[in-house]
């Protein structure tokens, strides 16, 4: 097995919520994530899988427990550490899409170069290529609010794997999609844990399509993991689609059976 | 049940912090109106005493027709005679100077009665005696004896025009007794007064008690009266302090006016983005059946919550704000009744909650425009493109107007609506403008390209430029007016005033030299200067005539140690051989009224004698207003020797304007009881101190404002940042540091703020000169455009300061935005 890319011990996430209640929405978890594994976070909801995520992306502390990602201990890097931490390391994709409104498609996937200040002839090669991959090129400077959901998100997964980060981390990506956008969103996703250099991908999903894609699935209850199911190695993109429904169909019957 | 009014005020609680920055704009405009309307009516008040106090004893005054005319004697004996007059009464007054046995100095009014109607006056707890026909005899009321020390026996030394003489204080009374006539007068027998003031058998006025109705006698009386007699208007002296309440008042108004504005637009811009946040939830209560009017209901009742209470918070600070402005006011009381207080308060209240009201309209025209579906679709993008582009070119227009309407020859009304025509163009235009500057940056380097590309693609930042410019433009005219009406002044003072030493006296005197000024060491040269009243008209016969005052000058002595600020580029040399030969010299503000310059001439008058006198130059006159300067032998062919009031002299080379002074001081201490003596440079210091007590309270209004406007900008600013936190917690999320963050709202705040601070300084001080303009003319007088420097620095520090001060606020709410926030919200 590759060396571990994410390492868990023991994290505790409280909220302090109104009135002085204590919350514990991640309530003691061990992980470990192999370099190149491509994780998926299911269970109910309220679970702490979005927490579970912030944790691993450096968009929030934990409450106790070590956080090791990408071989750096996130758990006690403070506010500044983190961001330099997330523009390094990780690359989002986000439910809602989060496209910036008033930059172009080119200029919203190479967003961590324009932040970097690097001109355009240094990432306008790498752009296209993503473009041509997700079948968006001739977009390419269209602003986002005229392109299609679908499209948008497959612009976002492009923003996110656009500086090869060693951690991608997707939160629902299919969850404002229909299920062709989903499928190739999907597809790209798993593609880019599969060929990028030791990439490590957790995406947190209630869709069982989309579960299909991971080598693992994890169940969470009570901020805690429940249970674990490996349902067999695919071949990625391009798997036949009567092997793919299978899986998804052993899943849903795993899942059945944890939650009973 | 849950009513449309229950709905609007859970909203209201829910969204308070939107609601903020509009609800403080609302009070402070509240307080500013309050504070307005209730200081210039105090003003006015206090003015209306001031000139009661001038009023005699009985019920109707009468007076010279010309000013510094007399009556004669005769004539008030012929007055005696008419039809229902009961009494006459014949006064003499002069302001004079009083020093008392320890010396203490005063400067009220002497007046002299026909000390024969003693026997009618009936004094309550008066103590000792009236003064005795003929006789060196004073009555003082009992707060001014006080005042100098001076009890019954005791000598009083009076400044007449013969110099010092000394009355002996018979009688105590208390002012009460005296009424209107109590106001800083003190009494003697008129034939003592007119012989103190060389003016036998003359009086300056003569009091009338009448059998029948005051008012229809005075009318009736009119054509009756004596030759060159009035009946006194009071409303004329009123009407001569008019202009100043005037200009103060059109001032006070305009930054009242302008903050009323900026909190009607930051109520719309509240209102609008509320309304916009909650557009998903009144759509779905549109969906569920719930109709337009309790949608609409709850919205009102939002806006009449906050106006009720900004207007409450208003009506009862600005009271407050009214005592602190009434201390820089001259006079005392006249501060209204309760009810009048009460009803002040409750007219800014109701002009608030209109605002409120005017504010929220924009936001429920959003609201009845949209169909129930419509909350679900995209966001809408602030105004277009074409609404903007409409609206800049109107603004260009209204600009290019303005400075058709500023040109030279213009009037007041021209420059007045120049004045409103700039400041509204570079309003409207500073949408544009904003959009124009942010399109220039949008390829820059990534803070600058976030930041300009979202204000050139949207219209949200219409409103705060807007603010801007108002402030910004009213900021900078206040302070062109100041600096133009101040530096103008100050230029009139450092050369009309500036003799090396200045003496001047309360009372003309006989004597040119008094206290043998010439023998005193150190001086060069000495002019003495004189002063009458007279009325000055243009040879056009169909012309009025103005009723001014004029120097009276020794043309070569007074250019020896002064000058005139003559607004003609002439040779000095030419115009004082000119005055030299009879010609007089012009305020500007007289030759504008009469229409004549140099090369014209004009008719002098005093009461039957007239003299006609070539115009030599025409002279800035601010701190004099429509004084003339006229050469001595002209003041002598249109009356008797006015006598002196001012000296001043030239300090001989080698001498110290400062001990020259101490010298003469104590020269004429005898000879000119009260007369200030200073130098040039003491002259020009006070004037100064005096022109910057103005200019501060002008900075004060302008400190208001721009409080108001910054407080305003960063609430918009920060409403916008909460509606982009999904956008701003996604780059935090990508990396983005709370500091980088923080840095692409100031890049947003600075392309916002330079150009529209820029343009609003612009045409703040165009439009300041128009509105100087006006004021210069309310209060007659000219004006030289001017902007100071040093001022302008200070008006964009200040503007700079507040702005960071207050921008700090949308920093900081961006900076506090967490990167998690991107993963729920849309
Ligand atoms: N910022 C917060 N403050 C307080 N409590 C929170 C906060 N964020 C999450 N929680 C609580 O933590 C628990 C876990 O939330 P989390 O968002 O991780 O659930 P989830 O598994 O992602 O659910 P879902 O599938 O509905 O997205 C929930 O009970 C939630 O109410
Ligand atoms: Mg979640």
């Amino acid at each position: 097995m590759s060396p571990s890319s994410i390492s868990v011990r023991g994290a505790r996430k409280v909220y302090r919520t109104e009135g002085e209640h204590e919350l514990t929405a991640v309530n003691g978890i061990d992980l470990e994530v192999a370099e190149g594994e491509l994780i998926a976070f299911m269970g109910p909801s309220g679970s702490g899988k979005s927490t579970l995520l912030n944790l691993l992306g450096g968009l929030d502390s934990p409450t106790r427990g070590s956080v090791r990602v990408a071989g750096r201990e996130i758990s006690s890097m403070g506010e500044k550490e983190l961001a330099r931490f997330r523009f390094e390391s990780i690359g989002f994709v986000f439910q809602h899409f989060h496209l910036m409104p008033n930059f172009t498609v080119a200029e919203n996937i190479a967003l961590t170069a324009l932040i970097a200040h690097r001109p355009r002839s240094q990432w306008l090669e790498r752009v296209v290529e993503l473009l041509t991959a997700v079948g968006l090129v001739d977009r390419i400077d269209a602003l986002p609010h005229t392109l299609s959901g679908g499209q948008q998100q497959r612009v976002a997964v492009c923003r996110a794997i656009f500086a090869r980060p060693p951690v991608l981390l997707a939160d629902e990506p299919t969850g404002n999609l229909d299920s062709r956008s989903s499928a190739e969103v999907l597809r790209l996703f798993r593609r880019a844990v599969t060929t990028g250099p030791g990439a490590t991908g957790l995406l947190v999903t209630h869709d069982l399509e989309a579960a299909v894609i991971a080598d693992r699935v994890l169940l969470l209850r009570d901020g805690r993991i429940a249970g674990e199911f490996v349902p067999g190695r695919g071949e990625g993109a391009g798997q036949d689609e009567r092997e793919e429904g299978g899986r998804a169909d052993r899943i849903r019957a795993w899942l059945e059976a944890s939650s009973g | 049940m849950l009513t449309g009014f229950v709905h609007g005020l859970r909203h209201l609680r829910a969204d308070i912090r939107k609601y903020l920055p509009a609800f403080l704009a609302m009070a402070a405009a509240a307080i500013l109106l309050l504070a307005t309307t209730l200081t210039t009516g105090i003003a006015a008040e206090r003015m209306g005493a001031g000139v009661e106090s001038l009023g005699g004893i009985a019920d109707v005054g009468l007076v010279p027709e010309t000013a510094g005319g007399l009556i004669a004697e005769g004539q008030a004996e012929e007055i005696a005679r008419m039809p229902d007059v009961a009494l006459a009464i014949p006064t003499y007054s002069e302001s004079t100077v009083l020093r008392g046995p320890d010396g203490r100095e005063l400067t009220p009014m002497l007046t002299g009665y026909p000390t024969r109607h003693n026997a009618g006056l009936a004094f309550e707890g008066l103590e000792g005696d009236l003064p005795g026909r003929g006789a060196a005899e004073l009555l003082l009321p009992r707060d001014i004896a006080g005042e100098l020390g001076a009890g019954i026996g005791d000598l009083v030394e009076v400044l007449g025009s013969g110099g010092v003489e000394e009355l002996r204080t018979v009688g105590i009374v208390d002012p009460d007794e005296l009424g209107m006539m109590a106001y800083e007068n003190v009494f003697t027998d008129l034939g003592t007064a007119q012989r103190l003031f060389h003016h036998a058998g003359q009086v300056t006025r003569v009091d009338v008690q009448v059998t029948s109705d005051p008012g229809q006698w005075a009318l009736t009386a009119q054509q009756r009266l004596p030759e060159g007699v009035v009946v006194q208007e009071t409303g004329a002296i009123t009407a001569s302090f008019a202009p100043v309440l005037q200009a103060v008042g059109i001032i006070l108004k305009v930054v009242s006016g302008a903050a009323l504005a900026m909190s009607v637009l930051l109520t719309a811009v509240a209102f609008s983005s509320v309304v916009r946040a909650r557009r998903r939830s009144y759509s779905l209560l549109r969906t569920i059946g719930a109709p337009r009017g309790w949608v609409g209901r709850g919205v009102l009742t939002e806006a009449a919550i906050l106006g009720v209470l900004a207007g409450l918070v208003g009506a009862l600070i600005g009271p407050v704000v009214t005592l602190g402005l009434l201390r820089v006011l001259p006079g005392e009381g006249g501060w209204p009744s309760f009810p009048g207080v009460l009803l002040h308060a409750f007219l800014s209240w109701a002009i608030c909650v209109g605002a409120a009201l005017a504010g929220c309209a924009a936001a429920l025209g959003q609201l009845y425009a949209r169909g129930a579906l419509h909350g679900l679709a995209s966001a809408d993008r602030g105004i277009s493109r074409r609404r903007r582009m409409l609206l800049g070119g109107g603004g260009l227009a209204a600009v290019a107007a303005a400075a058709a309407l500023l040109r030279p020859e213009g009037t007041t009304s021209s420059s007045a609506v120049a004045f409103f025509l700039l400041l509204t163009g570079a309003a409207l235009t500073a949408p544009l403008l904003v959009a124009g500057s942010a399109r220039l940056l949008a390829r820059g380097r990534w803070t600058l390209a976030y930041a300009a590309r979202r204000l050139s693609a949207e219209g949200q930042m219409t409103a705060p430029a807007v603010i801007i410019v108002i402030m910004v433009g009213l900021s900078a005219s206040l302070l062109t007016v100041a600096g133009s009406l101040g530096g103008a002044m100050e230029r009139q003072i450092a050369s009309q005033f500036g003799a090396d030493v200045q003496i001047s006296s309360q009372v003309p005197v006989r004597e040119e030299d008094p206290g043998g000024l010439r023998d005193v060491g150190g001086i060069r040269r000495v002019t003495a200067i004189g002063a009458l009243d007279l009325e000055v008209r243009s040879e056009r016969p169909e012309d009025a005539g103005l009723r001014t005052s004029a120097l009276s000058i020794d043309p070569s002595g007074f250019f020896d140690t002064a000058e005139l600020a003559f607004t003609e580029t002439g040779s000095k040399g030419d115009v004082r051989r000119a005055l030299d030969a009879g010609a007089v010299a012009l305020p500007e503000s007289v030759a504008g009224a009469l229409g004549v310059g140099p090369g014209d001439s004009v008719l002098l008058r005093v009461e039957d004698r007239s003299v006609r006198a070539p115009v030599a130059g025409v002279f800035v006159s601010l701190s004099t207003g429509t004084q003339l300067v006229v050469p001595r032998d002209v003041a002598e062919q249109l009356g008797d020797d006015p006598g002196y009031d001012a000296w001043h002299l030239a300090v001989a080379e080698g001498s110290s304007a400062g001990d020259v002074r101490d010298r003469v001081e104590a020269a004429v201490r005898e000879a000119l009881p009260g007369a200030s003596v200073i130098t040039g440079a003491e002259m020009r210091d006070r004037a100064a101190g005096e022109i910057a007590t103005y200019t501060f309270s002008v900075l004060g209004l302008v400190s208001i404002t721009v409080l108001v406007g910054s407080a305003g900008v960063a609430g918009i600013l920060s409403l916008s940042v909460l509606r982009r936190s999904a956008e701003l917690s996604t780059l935090r999320a990508i990396g983005l540091s709370a500091g980088a963050v923080g840095r692409l709202l100031l890049a947003e705040a600075l392309i916002l703020a330079v150009p529209t601070i820029l343009s609003g300084a612009l045409a703040g001080t165009a439009a300041g000169w128009a509105l100087c303009r006006v004021l210069a003319d309310a209060m007659g007088v000219s004006a030289v455009f001017h902007v100071d420097l040093p001022l302008t620095c200070v008006l964009a520090g200040l503007t700079l300061g507040a702005l960071t001060i207050t921008g700090c606020w949308p920093v900081i709410r961006a900076r506090r935005t967490a990167p998690a926030t991107s993963l729920k919200s849309a």
